[in-house]
């Protein structure tokens, strides 16, 4: 059976201008959500194939990490499809996309 | 650890290890950690879920590390401590370092006393961190790392926080159910305050098994809790107990990682019924065992097995140890 569950993402460009992305796990929804914000990263659920594809590839992040442990770096690759995966999806149903 | 031999072998580390309970197994530790908690009011404040004062009973308990007691023990007493009160105080000032903005953010402060410096020199002069006179650069951090933990992971309720991690990891049916409910709570803090994972089993151990009878998690938890210092690591050396479970490995990290000896101890820990010993203990309880050996070996124990005792360079040859018969030995530095 296929795994259809949304993925949590959060990404974002950290101080140093470098791309920063990684999955979480929904339990750590909340505590990802805060340490995003913070931080001033972006964060979403990821409920497309396209999206979830990419988002499976990411790094796992750890909401019990500070600093740069907390999102991990990433290809601007990577990244940058993250990045329209998710913006693509939150144009098409934005109330959902982003949380 | 090696498959060769391995349940005849673990018979045998176990049977030593039962004897080792016999001997220096404290019947009534958990009465005693429940006084001494009882006593500095960490036991009413879990009842209260007061943070300030488990905070400040924490990092005191974890300030111990690294030295001996009674020299930490003098340097607080001489130059005081530092307390959840203060520091709230100072932070909610809204200090000009970016790095006290959150938990998330502290990373990487670089605070030294001696040097009085840190990695943001521009707002070293105004930062609050360096005016509290502890024994060195890292408790400051330490401290701020865990008032900072406290108050944004666990949103200031480190009662309810570690009931919600211990909640989720309580599963059952789970063959590692031991191993979940240890990581649950003590990898999170290895992060906030940056310690050993020995030192922080050290302390939450006390911390879960006597702070309240009515929670029934806190007590399995603080009960598979194990702290392998030093003499724990070598004592399991020496009785040969590493080596016929094929598992050498230097004292350290290596400790705590699979086939390491907090595993070993567990398993060992699995075939003894410590209610035999106080039949309010947990059945499983590795944190007796392993407390039981580090008593047999130190010189503040039993003073059985230690470096003062034992020519490392040989085969150990103190006839008059309880399980001299049993012990396989096995010089620590041939």
């Amino acid at each position: 059976m296929t795994n259809t569950a949304p993925i949590l993402v959060v990404f974002g460009i950290d101080g140093e201008g470098k791309p920063r992305a990684s999955r979480f796990a929904e339990r750590d929804a909340e505590l990802a959500a805060k340490a995003a914000g913070l931080l001033g990263f972006r964060l979403a659920w990821v409920t497309d194939e396209a999206g979830r594809a990419i988002a499976q590839a990411l790094p796992d992040g750890n909401v019990f990490a500070r600093g740069n442990g907390f999102v991990r770096l990433v290809r601007q690759s990577a990244f940058d499809k993250l990045s329209a995966a998710v913006d693509g999806a939150a144009a098409a149903i934005p109330e959902k996309a982003e949380v | 650890m090696s498959n060769k031999s391995k349940p005849s072998e673990l018979d045998r580390a176990t049977r030593l290890v039962r004897r080792i309970c016999q001997i220096a197994g404290d019947p009534r530790l958990i009465d005693k950690l429940t006084r001494d908690l009882a006593k500095r009011g960490v036991r009413s404040a879990i009842l209260r879920g007061d943070t300030p004062v488990l905070f400040d009973w924490l990092l005191e308990t974890i300030s111990y590390q690294g030295i001996g007691n009674h020299v930490a023990h003098g340097y607080m007493q001489r130059h005081g401590r530092v307390r959840w009160n203060e520091i709230a105080a100072l932070i909610e000032a809204h200090p000009s370092c970016p790095k006290l903005q959150s938990y998330w953010h502290f990373d990487h402060c670089g605070y030294q006393k001696v040097e009085r410096c840190c990695a943001e020199p521009d707002h070293f002069p105004a930062c609050p961190l360096p005016t509290h006179d502890l024994r060195n650069g890292r408790l400051n951090q330490a401290a701020y790392r865990l008032f900072l933990f406290m108050r944004d992971v666990a949103d200031g309720d480190f009662v309810g926080w570690i009931d919600r991690r211990l909640a989720d990891a309580d599963l059952a049916s789970a063959p590692d159910r031991a191993a979940r409910l240890r990581q649950a709570v003590v990898d999170p803090l290895t992060h906030a305050y940056g310690v050993s994972n020995k030192v922080l089993s050290m302390a939450l151990a006390d911390f879960l098994l006597a702070g309240d009878s009515q929670r029934v998690l806190w007590i399995e938890a603080g009960a598979v809790m194990i702290a392998v210092d030093t003499l724990v690591h070598n004592f399991l050396h020496r009785t040969g107990i590493l080596g016929r479970l094929g598992a050498g490995h230097p004292y350290g990290p290596a400790c705590y990682a699979p086939a390491g000896c907090a595993e070993i101890l567990e398993r060992i820990a699995g075939n003894i019924d410590a209610r035999r010993f106080n039949p309010a203990f947990p059945a499983n309880f590795p944190r007796f065992v392993q407390h039981a050996v580090w008593a047999f070996c130190a010189e503040s124990g039993l003073d059985q097995c230690n470096g003062r005792q034992i020519d490392d360079r040989k085969r150990c040859t103190r006839h008059e140890c309880p399980v001299f018969r049993q012990c396989d030995r096995v010089p620590l530095k041939p």
